[in-house]
């Protein structure tokens, strides 16, 4: 919640007052239980001519003195804010979403970013370690990505990864073999070429960007 | 031209026949309102202008009335004079100047009442609770100077320091960001209450960092950064601290701002010389030393110093950082020799528990007025941050500097505290009412030291803080306005010369900061 208030701040300064980002910073400061700045930027917000209605029926519910947390988007919201407060002077993407998970193990959005900070950063083992944290959401199968960071994962270590009942889909095997197949055939005689080999097939794939840390072109 | 004449005259006899209207209005409906049912229930009001001490020069206290009504009608008296009547159809209450202002001056000393009648859907009307406030004897300094900024993180692009006549409403401009294309003005400081000595801090990544100095009318740049000034009582020299500030964020805290000084001194620069000066007292390379304030007669110079608790002074944030705790220091000083004495604590934060921040002393000298918080060296950014106040009269007599805290604080930030010329009144910033906007302030002490419940500068529009994200910051009471124009101030941040100075290197002289734009999180309130 700081961490987008700080960021909408900016974003007030360098773009002026604009209704998207008064609207946002209200809603942080109700959630944060901060009625009277609440009320200030509702105020702001109340004299531009699409959001006097939203502005108004908050303000009309902060006049009320009722329980914010009776509101739904409040209360989602306050649902996923971090409490384990430390200073920091940039972003600590690790740090800040397993402590957003302490607070809230059913944050969608801060698994999904924890995950993809480990899959883009390469720390394979911290990405296994909290493969278990699927459980917590409703995930009809392993993401495609994930299926192909542990399946590197495996290759790497030598160990099978317990994936508690979940299974791999042939078709990830299917795509890790051919991968393997091209990218150590004996045209691919360099990385470059090797990267060139299988732009075009596996350039959207986790496989391509673990091996030549980049982005390929998606099919 | 005969039909143009026409319309015209058509014209202003509708607008005469309108003023006439209603000006009478009010009349016909108070007759109308000779009947009315008095409930025991005190009217809210906002901004709160109830039992305070108001100046008898201060611009009319216009309010909104926060109870639901179609009409209202506030009467506003006092022993002597003309009632003011203000009838209105809807709850803001905007006071005549000229009545408002006949009626004060004519009762010093004296209450000053409103009775607030709301009339529902069912025409009865219905009168609420008299409000009473007390109208001061002395007048607070008619101008007020401060910086106006939104509630920044990072960067700026906009921020000012203003001038209001509080007489009035009229506000002006001292220096804002059209006339230097974005630098950070800090703090601005005056001496003696008066602008034709003044001083202005200012960063920038283009101009770099300095400070204008007005003596005699006359602006100049130093070649020198100024945080936090005091000119001393004669004008002749300013103390100022240099300090190391960045800012970092909290994760969960209600105040996301954190300000800390990884390392600080207090330097001082003489006018007539043109140099720059410390003494090691000033400049300990194991504390921090911050807030100049000096005594009305220029024999000492207050400040707050603290032990440095890190070893790294470039992390951020650094070791212990809500562990740091400021004392509050004196160091005598001879102006005509140039000679500094021993250094005094007049009150540890080991005694207090608390961090003793910015120091300002009454112009009698009878009173030192600072903020204490649970830690740090940036009061406006805690919500622990009281005001206290310390009888130096009485320390002068006993020997020990009592403090009291003062009975006006709120829950929230009060900070940015100064003094009126005739020490009756203060101006100060606080958090109380708008949440992060900070607010300026006003409150009566008497002689005794009893500082009495607060009133907010008064606005035209009496909603204006209601949708107002600006912060109003560092109230500096003045008896004039600044002459010197925007345009001056601007030519000179943009002018290459300024004064060469050079401040002496201590073992305790911080490393110069990156300035804005290179380095990140630098701009606070």
């Amino acid at each position: 919640m700081n961490m987008g208030e700080t960021a909408l701040a900016e974003s007030l300064e360098r773009l002026g007052e604009r209704p998207m980002i008064l609207k946002r910073l209200a809603l942080i400061a109700m959630v944060k239980q901060d009625v009277n700045t609440a009320r200030v930027y509702l105020g702001a917000l109340s004299k531009t001519p699409f959001h006097v209605d939203w502005a108004n029926a908050y303000l009309k519910l902060l006049d009320s003195g009722a329980d914010l947390s009776t509101d739904k988007r409040v209360r989602h919201l306050t649902s996923l804010t971090m409490e384990n407060d430390y200073g920091f002077t940039g972003y600590q993407p690790e740090r800040i979403l397993l402590d957003l998970l302490d607070k809230n193990r059913y944050n969608h959005l801060a698994f999904e970013y924890l995950m993809a900070w480990y899959l883009l950063t390469s720390q394979l083992d911290k990405f296994v370690q909290n493969l278990h944290r699927l459980d917590d959401f409703d995930y009809p199968q392993i993401p495609p990505l994930y299926e192909q960071a542990i399946l590197v994962h495996q290759v790497l270590t030598g160990k099978k990864v317990d994936l508690k009942g979940r299974q791999i889909s042939p078709q990830t095997y299917d795509l890790a073999h051919r991968f393997s197949i091209i990218s150590t055939s004996e045209d691919a005689t360099d990385r470059l070429t090797a990267m060139r080999l299988t732009l075009r097939d596996f350039g959207d794939s986790y496989l391509f960007y673990f091996n030549f840390g980049d982005l390929g072109i998606a099919k | 031209m005969k039909k143009h004449c026409f319309y015209i005259s058509a014209f202003a006899a509708i607008l005469l026949l309108s003023a006439l209207l209603s000006y009478s209005l009010p009349t016909r409906q108070l007759r109308v309102m000779d009947e009315y049912v008095s409930v025991d229930k005190a009217p809210r009001i906002r901004p709160d202008y109830t039992e305070t001490f108001i100046p008898p020069n201060i611009a009319p206290l216009n309010f909104l009335v926060k109870e639901p009504a179609t009409q209202y009608l506030v009467k506003i008296y006092s022993t002597t004079g003309d009632t003011i009547n203000v009838f209105t159809k809807t709850p803001a209450i905007i006071i005549p100047i000229r009545p408002w202002k006949k009626l004060l001056t004519a009762n010093r000393v004296g209450k000053l009442y409103f009775d607030v009648y709301a009339r529902n859907k069912t025409n009865q009307w219905t009168r609420l609770k008299t409000i009473t406030n007390t109208i001061a004897n002395e007048n607070i300094d008619p101008y007020l100077a401060y910086r106006k900024i939104r509630s920044v993180h990072s960067s700026w692009k906009r921020m000012g320091i203003y001038q209001r006549n509080l007489q009035n409403f009229d506000e002006s401009l001292v220096l804002n960001s059209r006339f230097h294309g974005g630098v950070c003005l800090n703090c601005h400081a005056f001496a003696n209450n008066r602008t034709d000595k003044m001083a202005i801090g200012f960063r920038s990544s283009k101009y770099g960092s300095s400070a204008l100095l007005v003596e005699g009318g006359t602006a100049k740049k130093l070649g020198t950064k100024f945080t936090y000034t005091a000119w001393h009582p004669s004008g002749r020299l300013v103390a100022y601290s240099y300090n190391k500030v960045n800012q970092f964020f909290h994760t969960a805290r209600s105040e996301v701002r954190e300000v800390v000084d990884l390392d600080s001194l207090l330097a001082y620069y003489l006018c007539d010389s043109q140099t720059v000066k410390t003494s090691p007292n000033l400049s300990k390379k194991d504390r921090l030393e911050t807030y100049p304030a000096w005594s009305p007669d220029g024999r000492y110079l207050y400040f707050c110093s603290a032990p440095i608790l890190w070893s790294d002074r470039d992390k951020v944030p650094p070791q212990h950082y809500d562990e740091v705790k400021y004392d509050l220091l004196r160091i005598s000083y001879e102006l005509e020799k140039d000679q500094w004495g021993d250094l005094e604590t007049v009150l540890s934060s080991e005694d207090t528990g608390l961090s003793i921040l910015e120091p300002r002393i009454s112009p009698d000298g009878r009173w030192l007025l600072c903020c204490m918080s649970d830690y740090g060296s940036f009061p406006v950014y805690y919500q622990s941050s009281d005001l206290y106040i310390i009888d130096l009269k009485s320390a002068e007599q006993t020997g020990r500097f009592n403090y009291r805290r003062l009975d006006i604080n709120s829950d929230k930030s009060e900070s940015w505290h100064s003094w009126s010329s005739n020490n009756r009144w203060i101006a100060f910033s606080s958090k109380r009412d708008y949440g992060l906007f900070t607010r300026s302030y006003f409150s009566y002490v008497d002689e005794q030291g009893k500082v009495h419940k607060p009133l907010i500068l008064p606005q035209k529009d009496p909603a204006f803080y209601d949708s107002c994200i600006k912060t109003y910051s560092v109230p500096e009471l003045v008896t004039e306005l600044v002459k010197v124009r925007p345009e001056t101030f601007g030519r000179l941040i943009r002018s290459p010369r300024k004064i060469a100075v050079d401040l002496p290197v201590t073992m305790a002289t911080p490393r110069p900061e990156a300035p804005p734009g290179y380095g990140p999180y630098q701009e606070r309130e």
